[in-house]
């Protein structure tokens, strides 16, 4: 059971001048699950494209079964038994999930394709792994837990013996990843050997035999997971011990943001229906749910992006419901869009630029239509040191600057607005522990400065720690609302996913 | 220091295309003089002289730059905003035309003459150019394809009008399709006699202005240029338009109102265009002939001078001369060198090609993010279904 199934020796990796892989030392054992723990940026799923062909080595040697392989495509590692189920998938929408599971490798008959002994073979295979699907349905059809099922069917059938999970529970919803995690522990008990790359903990002490942390491109532990438990993961992930909050009781004043019966009605379905929420002065308010329930909507109808087909919106007692953005910025809010780059950002403006919109009208940068280039520069300075953004000069391009930095410029430019009412979603997603510390301070540093803030988040744990109060939001209705400390994140979880609380 | 390197580099960074698909264009061009027997230095000299060489010719190549940079400077408004409108050679059609026709049959003094003939060349150039954003709104017209027809309509609009309504009814000649002449006081003033005076008349400067004459337009198109830097450099508008034009959903976000946007931009564009054709009719043509504008490819060649400029009015004005440079310098080396003026049109050919590597670049770019803006947005929705079900 000890045998060595892959090693990798002393791995570099460089990027440029980022050195993403710094002398990883790595191995799998035959039937093992082999956990990759490690902050977004710390070079785990570096060091499994790697392994998989999408990336050659700096420097280092890669051994499968004992012997030195170079892997120049993916290709080159599914002839090795390597497979890995990526984090966006690769399916072809329109065609069946039989038809998926067996491209490049279709069971013919003569010149044709053999469709019936095609589906006769995925159905075998996924009886005898225990992966329940339907080899008729198409893809289109298939929600992500489903596509993620054919994505490992699709390497099984290729007989992979290693197979790379890179943060497979990224997309899933909570019940979809306890099953995934079954899935996970039968694949490693029918004798396959498993790499799971993942930066949460409670499902590294679900299922993993191993563990190595990584940080800043290094290995900095390894650990049996007999031996650990998530506080000693995270903080070997971190560094430090990740700060706890001490949050004042909240003290909520008059309604700042209000929504009576908002709907929205698009090509026949109900994308919102009868929306009833506010905001007071003093708190903070959480929608929480699953992605894709109606949360963009539900922000581009309270910033003014969105038309509502149905019921209204007030901004600090003022009816907004067909209000342009410009009359909503105007009336009070401020908004960190949930996309930096599609629609808080322009990518190829300058931070300068960056920084000045919605401002652009102020007197201090604006006089009879010109601009003082002067004063919006010292600005954005101001800015940049007061949030402590890691960035060149005023000119630079935004997107040069890293995920967690534009977020944290953004952020900085929306809490600058110094409006009564932030709306501010997923401030925090793929960026690192510092950064979104960093955010949520700034959030709570609003809320104690008696403004109302409306935060949407898909991570829980965010909308559990910053939320007064939550509402949750499934399939375009609110499920629930409750106050903090009346839920916990189990209960919380059921009702994301349609259920009543018990 | 630094900040001497870092303009330094910018400017390099700016200069860089274009110089190299001038230097690429004119290495071929000599691949071609050789092969036909030429000598490639000696020829390459009388072109920079028909050019640049002496007053006279620099007054050649500045007038034809006139039109090029009223064109080139409604490209820079239009792209900059996002906006990849190709119809000026429309609008400065009908700004010529309109121009020419408001002058030649309007009552009154010269001067009235030509300020409200001014007046209506832009007001027809940005009727027109408004005429295309519109498309784009309301019917999801992409610019590309409705500037380019209305372009051909423009033309064969005033080819009807020149030749069965409004034709000069001085002319005696059947086969001459133009409009009436105007006036000498409805046309534009000269500029010459530039360091002609006793000290300065025959040092070096004034041998070489000694023929210099320049009419107006010229003058007017540079007035243009800074104006239109200060517009687009100085001013809220230019910001908010070049917001537009990187990202338009951040802009959306930020609170500018597309909508008045597209027509404000589409109406400044429109005005610069038609302009450019009514300083061509006050300035050389005095009225307007069929295909002034359509033939000799003013609106393109302006088109090409911002894409050198990377749309920036200075830089347009620069590129525009030069490449009227080229053209007039080609016809001196065709007269004396004996090369054939369609290699002069093959040298600019060769710079919009490799200028247009950057224009392609710049559109797929704009149409993917698009398309990625699209298939998120599918995405959005698609979710949604999933959770329904």
């Amino acid at each position: 059971m000890t045998e060595k199934i892959f090693e990798m020796r002393h791995i570099d990796k460089l990027y440029g001048s980022l050195l993403a892989n710094d002398d990883v030392s790595i191995h799998l054992n035959q039937g093992e699950i082999l956990c990759l723990v490690g902050e977004n940026g710390a070079g785990k799923s570096t060091i499994m494209k790697i392994l998989y062909g999408l990336e050659p080595p700096t420097d280092g040697e890669i051994y499968v079964k004992g012997e030195k392989v170079h892997f120049h495509t993916p290709s080159d590692a599914m002839a090795k038994g390597i497979g890995m189920v990526q984090q966006h998938f690769m399916l072809f929408e329109n065609m069946t999930v039989a038809e998926n599971i067996v491209f490049k490798n279709e069971i013919r008959n003569g010149l044709f394709m053999d469709r019936k002994r095609t589906i006769e073979t995925v159905k075998a295979l996924s009886e005898k792994y225990g992966l329940k699907i339907d080899p008729e349905a198409k893809i289109e059809d298939c929600p992500v837990g489903l596509r993620q099922r054919v994505e490992i069917l699709k390497i099984l059938y290729q007989s992979a013996e290693i197979i790379i999970f890179d943060e497979p529970s990224a997309v899933l919803t909570p019940l979809e990843v306890e099953s995934l995690l079954d899935t996970i522990k039968s694949l490693a008990a029918s004798g396959k050997s498993i790499v799971l790359i993942t930066h949460k903990l409670q499902e590294v002490m679900a299922v993993a035999d191993r563990i190595y942390v990584m940080r800043a491109g290094q290995v900095v532990a390894e650990r049996l997971r007999s031996e650990t438990d998530t506080n000693e993961l995270a903080y070997l992930m971190v560094g430090h011990h990740p700060a706890l909050r001490d949050i004042s009781a909240p003290k909520p004043g008059e309604v700042l943001l209000e929504s009576k019966k908002l709907s929205l009605h698009y090509e026949g379905r109900d994308i919102l229906k009868d929306i009833d929420l506010h905001v007071n002065a003093g708190e903070v308010v959480g929608i929480a749910g699953v992605s894709g329930n109606g949360q963009t909507e539900l922000e581009l109808c309270l910033t003014g992006l969105q038309k509502p087909t149905g019921g209204q919106v007030f901004l600090m007692g003022k009816d907004v419901t067909n209000a342009s953005v410009k009359e909503h910025r105007e009336g009070g809010l401020a908004y960190i869009s949930e996309d930096r780059y599609l629609w808080g950002s322009a990518g190829e403006g300058s931070l300068a630029e960056n920084v000045l919109m919605a401002k652009e009208n102020r007197a201090e940068f604006n006089r009879h239509g010109f601009l003082n280039q002067a004063a919006i520069n010292n600005y954005t300075k101001e800015l940049i040191r007061r949030f402590n953004v890691k960035a060149g000069d005023t000119d630079q391009k935004i997107r040069e600057l890293s995920g967690g930095n534009a977020q944290k410029l953004i952020t900085a430019r929306e809490i600058m607005m110094d409006t009564p009412v932030l709306i501010c979603c997923e401030p925090t997603r793929g960026i690192d522990i510092g950064a979104m510390e960093f955010i949520h301070d700034q959030i709570l540093e609003k809320r104690e400065q008696g403004c109302g803030v409306l935060l949407v988040s898909s991570e829980l744990s965010e909308i559990m720690t910053l939320s007064d109060r939550i509402y949750v939001l499934f399939e375009g209705k609110i499920a629930g609302e409750f106050k903090r400390g009346s839920i916990d994140e189990k209960e919380l979880g059921m009702v994301m996913l349609g259920g009543k609380r018990e | 220091m630094n900040k001497f390197k870092k303009f330094g580099s910018k400017f390099l960074e700016a200069l860089g295309q274009p110089f190299v698909a001038i230097l690429i264009s004119l290495g071929i061009g000599a691949i071609i003089i050789g092969l036909s027997g030429k000598d490639i230095l000696a020829s390459y000299g009388v072109m920079l002289k028909g050019a640049f060489g002496d007053g006279y010719y620099l007054s050649a190549t500045l007038q034809r730059s006139t039109a090029l940079i009223m064109g080139g400077l409604a490209v820079c408004i239009a792209w900059r905003s996002g906006y990849e409108a190709m119809g000026g050679e429309g609008q400065m059609i009908f700004g010529a035309l309109v121009s020419a026709l408001i002058s030649y049959y309007m009552p009154g003094p010269g001067v009235l003459k030509i300020l409200v003939g001014l007046a209506g060349a832009s007001l027809v150039g940005a009727v027109y150019s408004v005429l295309s954003g519109w498309l784009w709104e309301k019917f999801n017209v992409t610019f590309i394809i409705s500037t380019l027809m209305l372009n051909y309509i423009a033309n064969y609009i005033a080819s009807y009008l020149t030749t069965y309504i409004v034709k000069d009814p001085q002319s005696r000649d059947i086969n001459s399709i133009q409009t009436g002449k105007l006036i000498e006081e409805a046309r534009f003033g000269k500029v010459g006699g530039l360091f002609q005076s006793e000290g300065l008349k025959n040092t070096p400067l004034g041998l070489y202005f000694k023929d210099f004459n320049v009419h107006w337009g010229f003058f007017f198109s540079l007035i243009c240029a800074v104006l239109v830097y200060i517009l687009l450099k100085k001013t809220k508008f230019g910001y908010q338009s070049k917001m537009n034009g990187l990202n338009s959903r951040f802009a959306l976000y930020g609170g500018i109102n597309a909508h008045r946007m597209l027509y404000l931009v589409m109406i400044l564009s429109g005005i610069a265009a038609g302009l450019g054709g009514a300083f061509e009719v006050y300035g050389s043509k005095y009225r307007y002939i069929d295909q002034m504008i359509f033939s000799t490819g003013y609106a393109w060649s302006g088109m090409v001078g911002a894409l050198l400029a990377n749309f920036d009015p200075f830089g347009t004005v620069l590129a525009c001369i030069l490449l009227a440079g080229l053209n007039t310098g080609g016809s001196a080396m065709q007269r004396s060198a004996g090369i054939p003026v369609e290699t002069v049109n093959m040298l600019e050919g060769i710079i919009m090609l490799l200028m247009s590597v950057k224009l392609l670049h710049l559109i797929v770019i704009r149409h993917k993010v698009r398309r990625e803006d699209r298939k998120k947005t599918e995405e959005l929705i698609k979710n949604g279904k999933e959770a329904e079900a």
